[in-house]
C-alpha cells in the first residue's frame, strides 16, 4: 500500500470514528471531523501501521485472529477472578517473582500483542518486552510463572505469524 | 426487562470486579503486585459496566459499535500502562526489592 494510500484509509477510519461518536451528520460537523482526522493522521504519519503488514491481519489467518480473541476474552475474565480471590482471601498466598521469558514470535507487532496479552491474562505482567531477546515477566504465584511455558495464547500469535 | 436484569447483572460483576481490584491495590504488598490487581480487575469491571450500560439503553446499533470500541481502547490502553509502570519499577528499584527473594 502507497504511503498516500495509507494516509487517507487512516484519515478516513478516524473519520467514521468521530461520526460514530459525536452521532452528527450537519455540514459542521462532517468538515471538523475530517480536519480533525487529517491533522491527527498527518502529525502522526510516521507511526501509522499497515493492517497488512504491521499488524499481520489477513485472510488466511482471520481464523486464527478470532480465536486468539475468544481465549483472550476467557483469560481476562479468569484473570480477574484470580486477582479478586487472592485479594480476598483471609491471608495472602502470594509469592510474586520475575521470570525470563523465551518467545517465539519475531515479528516486532507480534511481540507488542504478546506483551498486552501476558499482561492482560491470568498473574502475569510484562515488565520488559524488547524488539528481540527474553521477555522479563512478573508473576504473582508459582503457577502463574509456569503457565507461561507452552501458552496457549502465544502459540495463537505463533499461528497467525505463521499463517501470514 | 429482561434486559434490565441482564444489565444490573452486569453493572454488579462490574461492580465487584472493582472492589476486588480496589481491595488488592490496599492489600497486595508493594507497587507490582498492587498493578497485578488495578490492571486486570479495572479492565474487566469498566468492561462489564459498559456492557452493563448497553443493555440499559437499548443496545442500539450506534451504542453497541461505541461499547465495543471503548472495551477494544481500553484493553489496549490499559496494559501498555501498566507496563510502562512496571517497567519504571523494574529499572529504577531492581529487580531484588520486588521478587520476593526469587
Amino acid at each position: 500500500m502507497s504511503r498516500y494510500m495509507r494516509l487517507f484509509g487512516w484519515t478516513f477510519a478516524l473519520f467514521l470514528l468521530w461520526m460514530l461518536f459525536a452521532q452528527s451528520f450537519d455540514i459542521q460537523s462532517l468538515i471538523t471531523g475530517w480536519l480533525v482526522a487529517g491533522l491527527i493522521t498527518f502529525f502522526n504519519r510516521d507511526l501509522l501501521l499497515s493492517f497488512a503488514n504491521d499488524l499481520h491481519v489477513s485472510r488466511s489467518n482471520l481464523s486464527a485472529w478470532v480465536k486468539y480473541t475468544g481465549f483472550l476474552i476467557i483469560d481476562v475474565f479468569k484473570a480477574s477472578v484470580q486477582v479478586a480471590e487472592l485479594a480476598f482471601a483471609r491471608r495472602l498466598a502470594l509469592n510474586p517473582q520475575f521470570v525470563a521469558h523465551e518467545s517465539k514470535l519475531k515479528e516486532p507487532m507480534m511481540r507488542v500483542f504478546l506483551a498486552n496479552s501476558i499482561t492482560l491474562t491470568p498473574g502475569t505482567i510484562s515488565v520488559e518486552a524488547p524488539a528481540q531477546g527474553d521477555f522479563v515477566v512478573h508473576a504473582l504465584t508459582d503457577g502463574a510463572a509456569a503457565g507461561l511455558t507452552g501458552w496457549h495464547i502465544e502459540n495463537l500469535l505463533a499461528e497467525i505469524e505463521r499463517r501470514h | 426487562m429482561i434486559a434490565t436484569v441482564i444489565g444490573i447483572a452486569f453493572l454488579l460483576g462490574g461492580l465487584f470486579f472493582f472492589t476486588a481490584g480496589t481491595v488488592g491495590l490496599l492489600r497486595f504488598p508493594d507497587a507490582l503486585t498492587r498493578m497485578h490487581a488495578t490492571t486486570k480487575c479495572d479492565t474487566l469491571g469498566a468492561g462489564m459496566v459498559l456492557v452493563g450500560i448497553m443493555f440499559f439503553e437499548g443496545g442500539s446499533m450506534y451504542l453497541v459499535l461505541k461499547v465495543i470500541l471503548l472495551i477494544v481502547f481500553l484493553w489496549v490502553t490499559t496494559p501498555a500502562a501498566a507496563h510502562y509502570i512496571a517497567r519504571a519499577v523494574y529499572r529504577t528499584q531492581g529487580r531484588d526489592k520486588h521478587a520476593g527473594g526469587n
